[in-house]
């Protein structure tokens, strides 16, 4: 009998020992509490749902306190986690998903007003602003590169990037950019108004003219070739970004194009959602330098709305007056498609009921997708 | 063409999980061994003995629990119906001189994301899980082992015999060498004897590697503007030549067309198509859903999408004007 209690007793506590309760600490519930919250911000304010509900319950999955060993870890070699976190560490995700967004990408409104292009890449200022911040911050150069890209407002690129050049930083950027991604709505509108005046606001741009099939089969094909022969450290991200454009315009390959664009991109968002999530376990995430990446991306978002909004001031000046552009269109030029163009459009019609920007500021919008994933390889190239 | 396009989806994970598996590497090498202590390191007990210390190179941490540590390699017979983890744990407990099994349960076994882990080879097991279950012996060629929970092999080195007191085998950089066919890189070690140019490290990196590029960047342009200008440059050049290109190919195809109504404004022709008409552009489509999300806040069960759905019916064939309507389970 005693020896039965004793026998139960011990495996008791050895299954206690097992528990979550008895492995937590008081970091896990915080970060349990801020997957939570993403979750809650992402149901009830719809705030980038299909990104913030997977990353949310990864954060809920990383956090659960176990006793290590059993290959149930993310960082546990050969758990299942770890074997879907080889996409993120080894950067197979994001060209997949560039592939999707290529393929569900029409480039018709940049096409029809190319010199929209140079928006997308005067917005590619954020990165490089955040970039000297970081560094007077005190990050070396490979951190701060990574860090900063998370002013392209690309949840992929910022993923790849980090991945290649600061991989224990990697949880917090991913989670940052697309925490401010999701935020978009709510950073941009006042930087919007305080940099525009009302006359401004109301600028009508004109219609975008028809683009020809020709011209939507040339530009993924021009496109490629040409910003991959200035940046080949981009080719992983624009070579696939440009193929699922192909597959989209050519015509022939329209199975194809809607798997990249629905089924693919779907399930590699969920895996990637939900690693990165779960890669935020609280003894590599809650530190001080995940507070200042917070802070770079806040910057880098601001400095990447004025930097397009006033470019678009700028341009206006040499523009004639039948072709001057709307500044609000500026912001689209970090790559949040399509929030950010949405955000143009909501404070177009804010100033004028009648004035739609969504069309035009799909312009800058895409450029600016282009323009953060060279930007990406840029960076790649100099502190690869 | 749902089930297509699945087994398609399915076909590419798999492919992408297979790769992950077949280019897997165990992310914990051996990285400097001392086989006579009589003046270095000092465990936490106050002795000094043989030490092996592992590095993690991984960025994420890593528990050594249940993993194996042997002094001479361990093969499951062919016979031996047993999983090889089986196998290394009834022999860890026949033959501690030879093979030690890493305790579950302690915490001092996790390794944090690039940092070592120091084992002191004493054959004192009851000192901790730190300490192995056999001791080195240094007139003879030594070949440690280092097994995963599985049974497999993670690591192999071999360290020559007769290494002077107080000196170590080490790999020249951490974590920096790799198995072929089980056999180990011998060119990636090399002998550490302790003077400043060549430092005994336990528990701290042998080298210190830098990437050039980094430190030039951060000695020549510590506030960034140089990359910031040069980047910049590189970014608006890109774009600025498709834009050349996209520029110059829409005012050849805007002379070239025969048609003029192809030169006139894409919305205006759009807005001339009947919404309802079984032609309508997929265009307008958007542009109707857009607006009905915008100002009626109308989606699907999932926020941000609304399908609009073309009925080509006729009233012959139209499901909504039949009749008989099916029942619906609420």
């Amino acid at each position: 009998m005693i020896l039965l209690e004793s026998f139960l007793t011990d495996n008791l506590v050895q299954f206690w020992n097992f528990t979550g309760f008895a492995n937590c600490e008081w970091p896990n519930l915080i970060m349990i509490c801020v997957g939570l919250f993403f979750i809650y911000l992402a149901i009830k304010h719809d705030f980038e749902p299909m990104l913030l509900v997977p990353i949310g319950f990864g954060i809920l999955i990383g956090n659960i306190p176990f006793q290590p060993g059993n290959e149930i870890g993310i960082y546990e070699e050969g758990s299942v986690l770890n074997i879907l976190y080889q996409g993120v560490r080894q950067g197979w995700y994001p060209p997949l998903i560039f592939l999707g967004i290529g393929a569900m990408t029409d480039f018709s409104s940049l096409l029809a007003n190319p010199k929209l292009m140079l928006v997308g890449a005067a917005a590619q200022f954020g990165i490089f602003g955040a970039y000297m911040i970081a560094l007077w911050l005190g990050f070396m150069p490979d951190q701060a590169g990574a860090i900063a890209i998370i002013g392209g407002a690309d949840g992929p690129t910022a993923i790849f990037l980090s991945g290649k050049l600061a991989p224990n930083l990697m949880g917090a950027i991913a989670v940052c950019a697309y925490s401010y991604m999701a935020l978009v709505p709510v950073i941009q509108p006042p930087v919007m108004r305080l940099l525009t005046t009302e006359k401004e606001r109301k600028i009508r741009m004109k219609p975008a003219r028809k683009v020809s099939q020709n011209e939507k089969i040339l530009f993924p094909i021009f496109g490629l070739i040409l910003t991959c022969f200035f940046v080949p450290s981009g080719l992983p991200l624009l070579g696939m970004l440009f193929f699922g454009n192909l597959l989209r315009e050519s015509g022939v390959t329209t199975r194809l194009a809607k798997t990249a664009s629905n089924a693919m991109t779907d399930m590699v968002t969920i895996v990637l959602g939900m690693t990165v999530g779960a890669s935020t376990q609280a003894s590599e995430f809650l530190t001080k330098e995940t507070i200042f990446i917070f802070f770079l991306g806040f910057c880098a978002f601001v400095i990447a709305t004025c930097s397009g909004v006033l470019f678009v001031k700028l341009f206006n000046l040499i523009l004639p007056k039948e072709q001057k552009l709307n500044p609000l269109i500026g912001n689209a030029g970090v790559s949040a498609v399509p929030m950010a163009a949405r955000i143009s459009n909501d404070q177009g019609l804010k100033a004028d009921p009648g004035n739609y920007l969504l069309m035009h500021a799909m312009g800058p919008n895409v450029a600016g997708v282009i323009g953060s994933a060279v930007a990406a390889g840029v960076l790649l190239g100099f502190l690869g | 063409m749902n089930t297509k396009r699945i087994l398609l989806s399915v076909a590419l994970v798999a492919l992408a999980v297979f790769t992950s598996v077949a280019q897997g590497r165990k992310d914990l090498r051996f990285n400097e061994v001392m086989t006579v202590n009589d003046s270095s390191y000092i465990d936490t007990n106050g002795h000094r003995a043989a030490w092996v210390e592992i590095f993690n190179r991984s960025y994420g941490t890593v528990g050594m629990e249940q993993m194996f540590i042997a002094n001479k390699e361990v093969v499951k017979p062919e016979s031996d119906p047993r999983k090889p983890k089986d196998y290394l744990n009834e022999y860890a407990v026949k033959h501690p001189d030879v093979l030690y099994e890493i305790p579950r349960g302690d915490r001092d076994t996790k390794v944090a994301p690039r940092t070592h882990i120091v084992f002191y080879a004493d054959g004192n097991t009851a000192a901790g899980a730190l300490h192995l279950s056999y001791a080195l012996d240094p007139s003879h060629e030594n070949t440690l082992y280092l097994y995963d929970v599985n049974g497999d092999l993670v690591d192999k080195v071999t360290i020559p015999a007769n290494i002077p007191a107080n000196q170590t085998w080490a790999l020249k950089v951490d974590g920096k060498s790799e198995l072929t066919d089980n056999q180990e890189d011998k060119t990636a070690w090399s002998m550490r004897d302790g003077t400043d140019k060549s430092a005994v490290t336990p528990g701290k990196f042998n080298t210190t590697d830098l990437n050039d590029n980094i430190e030039k960047f951060h000695k020549h342009d510590p506030s960034g503007i140089i990359i910031t200008l040069c980047a910049v440059a590189i970014v608006f050049l890109a774009l600025l030549l498709l834009f050349i290109l996209f520029y110059i190919f829409g005012k050849l195809n805007t002379m070239g067309s025969n048609d003029k109504t192809e030169a006139e404004p894409a919305l205006a022709k759009i807005a001339d198509t009947p919404a309802s008409s079984a032609g309508a552009d997929d265009e307008v489509m958007a542009a109707i859903c857009f607006a009905l999300y915008q100002h009626l806040n109308a989606h699907d069960q999932e926020s941000g999408v609304l399908t609009f759905r073309r009925d080509n019916n006729t009233a012959w064939s139209a499901k909504s004007s039949l009749m008989r309507a099916l029942p619906e389970r609420r």
